[in-house]
């Protein structure tokens, strides 16, 4: 009951700070001015005090770099205690931070008793100001519980793994047996053992976790950490990529060293990290689903820290970590956090608010750090805990990969939002599945190995976090699983001499995926919220949640299998093809919305196509008269009815390619014989 | 001079046979093409000219005690896909043959041999004419291939 209490107020909590945040149907609120809402491109709630985010122009950011007393005199100007540049000023990253026009960002310091508004109003009759953006805070995509990990002989939640993991049987989000509670599904996992007799990672790609800090010295982490091999712990910047003693990463909130177990940290980022690449088959702990093979094979590691104790979690830090990751090598951003659903209903409405963040991100996507395999990076992020009808922005922006929860019973888990901008489904555990509080039933993974003390929103101490290995849940926890199963994919890309643009791999994760919509009817127990923030247990409605959970749930042998490619479909000149979609979009096929058929004037009439390629219930009808090739592309979307663009919420537009052979005789298995 | 003359005509003569009867290699020795077909062999061509327009590779092995491999990649694929079963050739050199999972081929074949030594098989249904250059199977293919025991099925490496 007490866990019950404290959920619903860890729940409330991250609710009430959504109150505090901007909202979309009233952007202009606060400004008191025509020039302020010219030039602000969001609101100051919820803003960091003492600070805020100016764009200025060429010219005046070319005298900020080359002249100190400029920057100085300015600075009195303003009235301002400092100005730093947002991105530092990197030699060997400048120019294209400049193509970006990000070296026009900057941060400006100020009293914490200033008043914001005042301060922006006043960069707003600047000429040379062209944007002002006030510095708004994100949160976790967890409600940061965690629960106690104590292995247990009998428990086996997990199905054999080749791997000598220890407290792999208790991992059934990896391989689930069906046996951690009545109501668990066999199969409701990400699949990944099948997946791992072909990789088990690569430690030529990098994973940022871009989240509290990552203790990068727990035994089961430690060999899968990025390790920056040009600097120097001295207290210098010895690498000169504008960050000191940066090792493993980067503490952005706190602008030092990575910590993970202060005051107002939880061990989310350490969680979220095992589940990426906790070091496999090392004989100790937990496996993490890009940990490697026990061969030193894992994917690496790089702590991105965006949140420090009660700090962090702003935009400009964030900004700054992802356009660290992007410089460093990274070629996933994993990102559980997120602002509340709802707050912004368009894609057009994110990037203007959070513009220096989005602009990072872009920078993200368009880095080629893994070129061999990958054509720029990739972002995930957790779609977010309000079981609102839509996903949280950042993620819900078509760019990024938006992930939903469901639970050891195959089901949603009750926090999990739905909906347009939700794009894939993945295990994110749920203390209450079966109607009882389980620690069990929630995601296992690492956890920093010193206990953190936890208080409430007003400060009072009302735990300590889980040690070494402990149980969390929230689409946090979900997110990593998907960041993991694209490290494989990546890995196996490398292993087997693939390479793909960045749309062929979102599609690929997209559509690697088992049906999880013909479950949800009726209801399941579980946690319930009523209007009071109070928690009890009751039935929760699953219909609500059908063809809205994203795509599917992810599947890591089939996100594999896609690497390897697409066989080719025969067919009977003058016949009919039938192809079933769910060959190529996986388990939610017959849900998805289609786009439509792309085909060439060339290849339709090679194939003598005289009618158009036919969608209907979920499979292709392709009605060639000619013997000859051709190669077909279908488009649909990923999470709801249309793509989401600067006007709307909605889904990621994903592509299959098939090629056609049209001849005049056909096996029935597709042998050329 | 007649003498010369009769020689060029007897000489003309037999050219005209041997064009008309094509590339045709006569069997060696009277080996029979049941013996001939013996080997290992990559597609050169096929006259739909699919092989132009689509990714794709094909291999043939067909062994004395009347078995077949059959190694393609067809589409985007990594991996060649192995079928195997038996066949077996009558007296008219057709060849017909079924997969290990019980699926007859798609068509019977006409088979016969150019003069580089080339297998051609032309199908009885539909015609295409498939043109097989001798090749060793490389042991890349072999070794990466997955088996397929049925159309729907990918086994695990």
């Amino acid at each position: 009951m007490k866990r019950l209490l404290y959920t619903a107020v860890m729940l409330l909590c991250l609710s009430g700070c959504a109150d505090r945040l901007p909202t979309a149907e009233s952007p202009e609120g606060g400004l008191p001015s025509a020039g302020l809402m010219a030039k602000a491109v969001n609101t100051m709630e919820d803003a960091v005090s003492g600070n805020l985010l100016i764009y200025v122009s060429e010219d005046v950011a070319s005298s900020l770099e080359s002249d100190d007393d400029y920057m100085d005199s300015l600075a009195v100007a303003w009235g301002v205690s400092s100005i730093r540049r947002l991105f530092p000023a990197v030699e060997k990253t400048e120019s294209r931070t400049r193509a970006y026009g990000l070296h026009r960002w900057y941060e400006v310091f100020f009293p914490e008793d200033s008043d914001v508004a005042d301060m922006a109003l006043m960069f707003s009759e600047k000429e040379y100001v062209q944007r002002i953006q006030f510095n708004n805070r994100m949160k976790k995509a967890s409600d940061c519980i965690s629960r106690q990990y104590v292995p247990s002989s009998s428990r086996m939640s997990a199905r054999a793994s080749s791997f000598n993991d220890p407290y792999f049987k208790d991992q059934w989000h990896y391989m689930n047996s069906g046996n951690v509670v009545p109501s668990a599904v066999a199969g409701a996992d990400v699949n990944v053992a099948d997946a791992w007799r072909l990789t088990g990672g690569d430690p030529s790609i990098v994973v940022a976790v871009i989240d509290e800090g990552v203790q990068y010295d727990h035994p089961d982490l430690a060999g899968n950490m990025w390790v920056n091999e040009d600097e120097i712990k001295n207290g210098s910047d010895s690498d000169g990529n504008g960050y000191r003693d940066d090792i493993h990463g980067y503490n952005f909130a706190g602008r030092g060293e990575l910590s993970w177990a202060r005051a107002g940290d939880s061990g989310h980022g350490t969680h979220v990290a095992g589940t990426v690449a906790a070091v496999n088959n090392n004989g100790k702990g937990v496996a993490g689903i890009a940990g490697g093979t026990g061969n030193r094979d894992g994917v690496k590691i790089m702590s991105c820290q965006i949140f420090d104790g009660h700090t962090g979690g702003s935009d400009s830090v964030i900004a700054a970590a992802v356009k660290y990751a992007a410089d460093n090598g990274a070629c996933i951003a994993q990102c559980s956090f997120g602002v509340n659903a709802g707050w912004a209903a368009s894609d057009g409405v994110y990037k203007k608010y959070m513009s220096a963040e989005y602009e990072a991100f872009r920078y993200f996507i368009e880095t080629s750090n893994c070129p061999d395999v990958l054509e720029g990076g990739l972002v995930i992020f957790a779609a977010g805990n309000e079981h609102t009808g839509i996903a949280a922005y950042p993620g819900a922006c078509r760019e990024f990969i938006s992930v939903t929860s469901f639970a050891a019973d195959y089901l949603p888990a009750y926090y999990t939002n739905y909906g347009p901008g939700c794009n894939i489904s993945a295990p994110g555990g749920e203390y209450y599945t079966g109607g009882s509080s389980q620690d069990e039933t929630a995601v296992l993974s690492t956890m920093p190995t010193e206990k953190i003390p936890l208080y409430d929103a007003d400060g009072n101490l009302y735990d300590y976090s889980a040690v070494n290995y402990g149980y969390m849940q929230g689409t946090s926890m979900a997110c990593p699983h998907v960041s993991g199963v694209a490290a494989l994919a990546l890995s196996y890309a490398k292993k087997t001499g693939r390479r793909f643009s960045n749309d062929e791999m979102v599609s690929m994760i997209l559509t690697s995926v088992n049906d999880i919509d013909s479950r949800l009817s009726g209801s399941k127990r579980t946690l319930l919220i009523n209007s009071s923030g109070e928690g009890y247990i009751g039935s929760m409605a699953l219909a609500p949640f059908r063809y809205k959970m994203g795509t599917g749930a992810i599947d890591a042998w089939k996100l594999l299998m896609s690497v390897e490619g697409i066989p080719s479909f025969t067919v009977l000149a003058g016949g009919e093809l039938v192809v079933d979609l769910e060959e190529l979009f996986g388990g939610g096929a017959s849900h998805l919305k289609y786009l439509g058929v792309e085909i060439s004037d060339k290849d339709k009439a090679s194939i003598g196509l005289n009618e158009a390629p036919l969608i209907q219930s979920g499979r292709l009808f392709i009605y060639p008269t000619k013997r000859g090739a051709a190669k077909i592309t279908i488009n649909a979307v990923a999470g709801g009815n249309m793509v989401g663009s600067d006007e709307n919420t909605g889904g990621m537009k994903i592509s299959k390619e098939i090629s056609v052979l049209s001849r005049n005789i056909a096996s029935g298995n597709g042998g050329w014989l | 001079m007649f003498r010369k003359f009769a020689f060029l005509l007897s000489a003309m003569a037999l050219a005209a046979v041997a064009v008309s009867c094509g590339d045709r290699i006569e069997p060696e020795n009277d080996k029979p093409v049941s013996e001939m077909i013996i080997g290992e062999w990559r597609l050169i061509s096929d006259s739909d000219r699919l092989s132009e327009n689509a990714s794709m590779d094909i291999y043939l092995s067909f062994s004395k005690n009347n078995t077949f491999e059959l190694y393609q990649k067809l589409g985007n694929v990594l991996y060649f896909r192995r079928y195997s079963g038996t066949y077996s050739i009558n007296e008219d050199n057709v060849v017909s043959g079924e997969y290990s999972g019980g699926d007859a081929w798609a068509s019977d074949y006409e088979v016969s041999f150019d003069r580089k030594g080339d297998l051609v098989m032309t199908a009885l249904r539909g015609e295409p004419v498939c043109r097989y250059g001798k090749s060793e199977i490389p042991s890349a293919v072999r070794e990466g291939a997955v088996d397929v025991r049925s159309s729907d099925v990918f086994p695990f490496l």
